[in-house]
């Protein structure tokens, strides 16, 4: 503090130096997986251009890439885009509503942890893949049992943290808190509920690919629309170029679904890198 | 007003500890006794410490006029009414500064005025003139997590202070943070005592700490947890950092060593 307000021409270039060094740094953080991104798509595409597999089961990327963008011209693609999305946004909500309701209650209720806790980790261990044909039984062809499927992939993740987050407050903390004479709601809103966030967080970030998974395995096993329904028939069509275009779309929405939730979380949670 | 009066008021605006034990029920069932008869008075003003090894209930006992234990036996009052949590007129500032990362340091500072449900604008004033006092004037907008181990521990104590509250528990609260600094807030908890004069229990294991800030050092010992002597501290006021290691100090230091000696 006192060392760069005595010698200014000093904390200059040093200020200059530190920014060129995060400069490099941000380079090579794009860079460097730039690079590897582009040597990986490079041997598939030489391995398919030379014959080494055959192009009709491993089509090249540059094929893939010419029927992703002509898709993107296409109607079917984009309902079929709305489709996956909304299952997988709707069912992501209420999972993780659900999850964080319960979850707070049994970290807050100790005779509610004891009641549920079994159940709920019972029902963690079931593949809830397994559960996808019980919910088109249930709940119809339509967008009902898929979103049912991503909200129960999604749920669980979500609940665990909620519950380590509330474990995890600093007992001095609780003490502090108590002290004051802070209601039990005062010291959910106060502490509890933001000394959880990160975690909570982690949680959430798990459960928006969760959901994405849940949504097109449920339309694998039985729908007329989305993605998976597009990714099974055009395998069934041998149109494998276009199969995968349409992974290479589902990877995209999932990578911005995740960026989004990143973003929230960073403004949310500006303490996570932070030890305190 | 006549002498008794003055004494009667006294007592009723400071700590009465009457006959307490403090028994805890161990993990494999059986009880641990932490504290044995301990009685003892504190007046309005005074800087008192509490000075022994680990396990000599002093903790217990300082959570215990805080309210936050309860006395298995005896009684605690605190200002005429018995020790209870959740009091304006008592802070407790903790060993670890417990900062909250999701809150500015003057927004940590506000917490106790929003849960005691206290006028914000007079505390709002007083938090910015404490943090003129601990110097933290320019800090008041920051990130916790920008601060030094010192400047939290400094936060810590202003939260406590911005009640503005005639008692301060403070339990072990410098004992974490490296020995200058924690002479240097010593000395600036020094001199804010000798400013605002507030009644002071300060529970440490350092002895040297406690000589220099107490007007009385209450020495205990642990298995069982016991005062064994509470012993006068006659240094001059105001505390200044040039009693730090002067004779008078030193020799204090010897006489508190020698008392709690005998008994470890």
């Amino acid at each position: 503090m006192t060392t760069t307000t005595a010698t200014p021409a000093r904390s200059v270039r040093t200020a200059t130096t530190k920014a060129r060094n995060r400069r490099r740094r941000a380079a090579g953080a794009v860079g460097l997986p730039a690079l590897v991104l582009a040597i990986s798509v490079g041997i598939w595409e030489a391995a398919a251009r030379g014959g080494l597999v055959n192009e009709i089961i491993v089509p090249a990327p540059s094929d893939v890439a010419v029927e992703l963008f002509g898709m993107l011209d296409e109607q079917y693609f984009w309902d079929a885009t709305w489709v996956t999305l909304a299952e997988t946004l709707a069912g992501f909500g209420i999972g993780v509503v659900l999850a964080w309701v319960l979850g707070t209650l049994l970290g807050m209720f100790g005779w509610a942890r004891t009641a549920f806790y079994p159940l709920v980790v019972g029902f963690q261990i079931t593949p809830r893949v397994a559960l996808a044909p019980l919910f088109l039984t249930w709940f119809g062809f339509g967008l009902t049992s898929k979103i049912v499927m991503a909200a129960t992939i999604c749920f669980f993740p979500v609940l665990l943290n909620v519950m380590v987050g509330m474990s995890g407050v600093d007992p001095a903390a609780r003490t502090l808190m108590r002290s004051l004479g802070a209601s039990r709601w005062e010291e959910y809103v106060k502490l509890t509920l933001p000394s959880s966030l990160p975690l909570i967080f982690a949680g959430i970030k798990n459960a928006i690919t969760l959901a994405l998974i849940g949504a097109i395995v449920a339309e694998f096993v039985g729908a007329s629309r989305g993605m998976g329904v597009l990714i099974k028939s055009l395998n069934f069509q041998l149109n494998v170029a276009a199969g995968f275009a349409v992974i290479v779309a589902l990877m995209i929405f999932g990578l911005i679904l995740y960026w989004l939730v990143e973003l929230l979380e960073a403004r949310i949670v500006r303490w996570r890198h932070h030890a305190v | 007003m006549s002498a008794a009066a003055t004494l009667a008021q006294d007592t009723e605006q400071g700590i009465s500890v009457r006959g307490v034990n403090k028994l805890y029920d161990t993990a494999d069932g059986g009880q641990v006794q932490a504290l044995v008869d301990v009685d003892l008075d504190i007046a309005p003003g005074e800087f008192v410490s509490f000075l022994g090894p680990s396990g000599c209930g002093k903790s217990t006992l300082l959570h215990m006029v805080a309210g936050l234990l309860e006395p298995t036996e005896g009684v605690i009052e605190v200002r005429g009414t018995p020790a209870a949590a959740g009091r304006p007129d008592l802070a407790i500032m903790l060993q670890s500064p417990v900062l909250f990362p999701w809150r500015s340091v003057i927004d940590n500072v506000m917490l106790p005025v929003e849960i005691l449900r206290l006028d914000p604008v007079a505390a709002r004033r007083r938090a910015e003139d404490l943090l003129e006092l601990t110097h933290l004037t320019e800090f008041a907008k920051k990130n916790v997590w920008e601060l030094s181990g010192g400047m939290r521990q400094r936060v810590s104590l202003v939260r406590a202070l911005v009640t503005d509250p005639p008692l301060l528990l403070m339990d072990e609260p410098f004992s974490a943070l490296d020995e200058f600094t924690r002479e240097r807030l010593n000395v600036e908890l020094a001199s804010m005592h000798d400013r605002l004069g507030r009644t002071t229990l300060f529970v440490t294991h350092n002895i040297a700490e406690a000589v220099f800030l107490s007007d009385r050092i209450v020495c205990m010992r642990p298995r069982p947890g016991e005062v064994i002597d509470v012993i006068d501290v006659p240094l001059p006021r105001p505390r200044t950092r040039g009693l730090v290691g002067a004779a008078e100090t030193v020799a204090l230091e010897g006489r508190v060593r020698a008392a709690i000696a005998e008994y470890i």
